[in-house]
């Protein structure tokens, strides 16, 4: 099993500069103590939890990182979905293919009303992003006519009222220099991403129903923390049903659990062994994630965790 | 005056196609080197769906920079505002101020290409008042109140920019104008800094679009100390003539020839765009005349031209900064030991 930290910006408190060399130092930690990935969220017009650019923020962590792996965890649904395939794909070449690609669904209403997107449509919205996405990274060129994104947009044959293009669009490829004013009918999104076919996509899953539409398309579910080992169990199981009624394999994904970890000393180490051994057995998961610098906790502390899970508890999960 | 290197676009041309995973190291170990030379900035350009990857996303790679330099400014130059919702960018913005401990400057431009407009299904009409209401919209986020906007192009209601930028109120705005005097003028009555593209302009022109600057930001009652203005131009600076004529046929000649005709700048008088450009088109050739080419000496008089005029921050282009690695740091080198010394910097 694979294990990796989730930064918790929670932490960054009033000086924000400060705070956020804190979570690139712990991401530093991570990455010394063997850790396999570091997870970065998004949240915005919140004092509380201050990062609203997990991709900016991801670019800095690829500098100072050059093995872990970047989770980067994106509210699909608050900016252009073509912009996101480009930063990503920007990373995960930065990186030299080191993206994990979080999804969140989970966007918050004063989220959603504060970029103007009516809350009932918040779904809808993630789900066609997640696709153009997908779509932008591994196409050569594509057109997408989706309910609230037609791409190419003003003058492409799409807004033009011909026939449906389905897409992917394949596109005959013209030279630029051969193009020069001809009306521009697709989108060719470059750089593509280092990974092949594209950075493994997980989608934060708070309910069933959106476990399932993740294994419809063999993406790797995420629950949180907030969620107990019992409900997480429930959650899985649907999920796995799921993924073989949609013919699916189970070496397609990684079923993710995200923790909230405080290991003070030896015997916290043995009740949260047991603990986790359990979780693995009930969910099926293939990769725990584990938040150390929980609020109220002081940067050592979260640093002490961090260190003795990796040299108590770790080494026995990992299988 | 200071000195802000790179335009970097991390670009596979087909005249010197290159690995992206390569380039975007070398990117960075550019920048390390910028430093350590004692330039004082390092900049990168934007544009979108182009053939050879030109980089779409600046903020995400000046964040990799900022974490591995401490003392130059980072900066797009530009990142195409219009194409962006603007209190994202001020989020990004501040997001990156922060890791770079306060080093972001804010190089913006219009974006001028049909297709990048219509990959992000925008109006490519009406974004120079697209861009004056994202001026207005990045002001307020900064100013660390909470807001609401409700204006043609952007409505947001009761919010506010959490966590603000490092630098107070906000990192230095410029306007990449280009050539356009329409843009100057913006530049002047919206108080931000003008780049000013040298690359095919007489110095002639130049000056009357520092003049247009000027006169904007004094109607708009912007004082004068804040009425900065730099110059962008490709630059290439070399030892000797025969190094020099070497890497212009060599390096800019032929990227040059395929990428000038892929964006259609060049025309037939009837507009249709050249398809072929043959090293003794005129329009090539008065495009070389305008670069900052040759020896240090050379090179330190045409920028002392800029000085003359008042330009507060020089951005040469270095035009093969996207394809030849080993020989745009030699040449750094040149420029940082024999050109900057002359405007009282240099290595420390």
């Amino acid at each position: 099993m694979r294990v990796g930290i989730v930064l918790d910006p929670e932490s960054v408190g009033s000086d924000a500069a400060a705070g956020f060399d804190r979570l690139v130092e712990l991401a530093r930690l991570a990455e010394q103590e063997g850790y396999s990935s570091v997870w970065i969220g998004e949240s915005h017009f919140s004092d509380g939890r201050p990062e609203p650019a997990p991709l900016i923020f991801g670019g800095a962590l690829a500098a100072e990182t050059s093995s872990i792996r970047l989770g980067l965890l994106v509210k699909l649904a608050l900016e252009h979905p073509i912009k996101i395939a480009e930063d990503v794909a920007v990373l995960d070449i930065m990186s030299g293919g080191r993206v994990l690609f979080g999804t969140d669904p989970g966007a918050a209403d004063n989220e959603v009303a504060g970029y103007g997107i009516p809350a009932a449509e918040k779904d809808a919205h993630f789900w066609e992003a997640l696709d153009i996405i997908v779509n932008a990274w591994t196409s050569d060129a594509f057109a997408y006519l989706g309910t609230y994104h037609t791409l190419p947009g003003r003058t492409g044959a799409l807004a033009a009222g011909s026939p449906y293009v389905p897409e992917p669009y394949v596109a005959p490829y013209i030279d630029p220099w051969q193009r020069v004013d001809r009306p521009f009918d697709y989108l060719s999104v470059l750089p593509k991403p280092a990974q092949i076919p594209h950075p493994p996509v997980f989608v934060e899953a708070d309910d069933a129903a959106v476990a399932t539409l993740a294994a419809n398309k063999g993406y790797s579910p995420v629950f949180g923390a907030e969620r107990t080992a019992g409900e997480v169990a429930t959650l899985a199981k649907g999920f796995w049903g799921a993924l073989a009624a949609a013919g699916r394999h189970r070496a397609e994904v990684c079923l993710t659990v995200v923790r909230d970890v405080q290991v003070n000393d030896e015997e916290d180490a043995g009740g949260l062994l047991h603990e986790l051994k359990q979780l693995q057995q009930n969910t099926g998961c293939g990769q725990i994630l584990c938040r150390f610098n929980l609020p109220g906790r002081t940067p050592e502390q979260g640093a002490r965790s961090l260190k003795l899970f990796a040299a108590e508890i770790r080494p026995r999960l990992e299988m | 005056m200071e000195f802000c290197i790179g335009l970097h676009g991390m670009q596979s041309t087909r005249a010197c196609p290159r690995s992206f995973t390569w380039m975007y190291n070398e990117v960075l170990r550019h920048a390390v080197e910028a430093e350590q030379m004692g330039f004082d900035g390092f900049a990168l350009t934007e544009h979108h769906f182009w053939y050879d990857g030109y980089c779409p996303s600046l903020m995400p790679v000046l964040a990799a920079i900022a974490r591995r330099t401490e003392r130059i400014t980072v900066l797009p130059l530009a990142l195409l505002l219009p194409l962006r919702d603007p209190l994202r960018v001020a989020e990004e913005v501040a997001v990156l101020d922060l890791l770079s401990h306060g080093r972001l400057a804010l190089g913006f431009g219009y974006g001028y290409r049909p297709e990048e407009f219509e990959g992000f299904e925008l109006d490519r009409k009406g974004r120079g008042t697209r861009f004056s209401e994202q001026i207005e919209v990045l002001r307020a986020a900064f100013s660390g109140e909470r807001f609401s906007h409700n204006g043609t192009y952007y409505t947001y209601t009761d919010v506010s920019l959490s966590p603000g930028p490092a630098q107070n109120p906000h990192p230095p705005l410029w306007l990449a104008g280009g050539s356009q005097a329409a843009t100057a003028r913006r530049a002047g009555r919206l108080g931000i800094s003008l780049c000013v593209t040298g690359t095919g302009q007489t110095l002639e022109q130049i000056k009357v679009l520092v003049g247009e600057y000027k006169a904007a930001a004094e109607a708009a009652g912007v004082p004068e100390s804040q009425q900065k203005f730099g110059i962008a131009v490709d630059t290439l600076v070399g030892e000797t003539q025969a190094d020099i004529d070497l890497s212009v046929e060599q390096d800019i000649v032929p990227v040059y020839a395929e990428q000038l005709v892929a964006f259609g700048f060049v025309r037939e008088a009837d507009g249709t765009p050249v398809r072929e450009l043959p090293r003794d088109h005129p329009t090539f050739q008065f495009l070389l005349d305008s670069l900052v080419i040759g020896t240090p000496d050379q090179v330190v008089s045409r920028i002392k031209q800029f000085e003359d005029l008042g330009c507060s921050v020089f951005f040469p282009r270095l035009v093969e900064a996207n394809f030849h690695s080993e020989s745009i740091l030699k040449h750094m080198k040149l420029f940082s030991d024999q050109v900057l010394p002359h405007f009282g910097s240099g290595p420390a």
